[in-house]
């Protein structure tokens, strides 16, 4: 999640713009990452940041990957 | 400001989004710091360990016996990774080991940056073989590349057959693979067999040892596996 708030930050500045209104992820089937619980836990861990209310969607892929495949900015 | 129709109270328009697609892996942070660690072990020739485990599988215990087995027990250092405490550094400081705790907070698994900061007090040119004792936790610390040479997985007779199949990410980045307290198998009915099934799964390339830090079994045939010459690898 903290690797993930600071991409998106980066990107907010490379591109001057304010919010994240989507974020997405690429999860292999064998990153060791639960989907659900990530769901649960992204709106508790980025209250009072700029991805604050930013729709999260998980795209599943195989191998152990684990990527911000794209981000939508406003 | 339009006096004609009065466009000035209109509210101004929300920015268009702009969708970045990125593909960036998430954890390139810690795959940086780790590259920039295989680097500084491969500069002082210092085999490196990450050990990994369910809690209570004894990472610290087999350490303890390692002690005992390895030519120079000064010559073996040791980083030991635990949310809270130094209880396992202290253990392997009275072993004769050179033993360096971490605390990670909250924390469940050690990351790159937190390691190169705890070695520090350690003169890797000193050492003969460097030993992460990371975080008892199947899961985390599966993810997170720390410079390693070797990446070990530890399980216990009495841990369940199938842990490999329930924690594949682990056992499957694992280059060798321990079932420790092996004097045990018969007490808790170790059904050896389906065990090396289930790693036959996950890990069809990991070498399989079996020990035991309580009596010294399989500890020959450990620290010459660890003392084996080995590619440096690439994560």
């Amino acid at each position: 999640m903290l690797e993930l708030r600071v991409q998106a930050q980066q990107q907010l500045l490379l591109h001057r713009r304010r919010r994240v209104v989507a974020v997405v992820l690429r999860i292999g089937a064998g990153a060791c990452v639960d989907g659900d619980a990530l769901d649960l836990a992204f709106d508790c861990v980025m209250a009072g940041t700029p991805l604050e209310g930013a729709v999260l969607r998980l795209e599943p892929t195989a191998g152990r990957t684990l990527e911000l495949a794209a981000l939508e900015l406003q | 400001m339009c006096g004609a129709c009065g466009c000035q109270d209109l509210p101004a328009p929300e920015p268009a989004s702009v969708l970045l697609e990125l593909a960036q892996p998430l954890l390139q942070r810690n795959s940086a710091q780790a590259r920039a660690l295989r680097q500084r072990f491969a500069a002082a020739a210092l085999p490196v360990i990450n050990l990994l485990s369910a809690p209570g599988s004894g990472k610290t215990a087999v350490l303890e016996q390692l002690a005992h087995h390895w030519p120079v027990p000064q010559r073996l250092g040791v980083v030991v990774a635990d949310l809270a405490t130094d209880n396992d550094a202290r253990r392997l400081q009275a072993a004769g080991l050179q033993a360096v705790q971490v605390s990670t907070g909250q924390l469940c698994h050690l990351p790159a940056a937190l390691l190169a900061a705890a070695l520090d007090p350690l003169d890797l040119d000193a050492l003969d073989l460097l030993v992460i004792e990371n975080v008892g936790n199947l899961v985390c610390p599966a993810l997170f590349d720390l410079g390693e040479s070797l990446r070990v997985a530890l399980l216990a007779v009495g841990e369940g057959e199938d842990k490999p199949l329930k924690y594949p990410g682990l056992f499957a980045s694992a280059d060798l693979v321990l079932i420790n307290k092996i004097d045990l198998a018969a007490a808790v009915g170790f059904d050896r067999s389906l065990t090396y099934r289930h790693l036959r799964q996950v890990a069809p390339a990991a070498p399989v040892l079996e020990i035991s830090a309580a009596t010294g079994a399989g500890f020959a045939a450990l620290v010459a596996a660890l003392a084996a010459p080995r590619p440096v690898r690439q994560r």
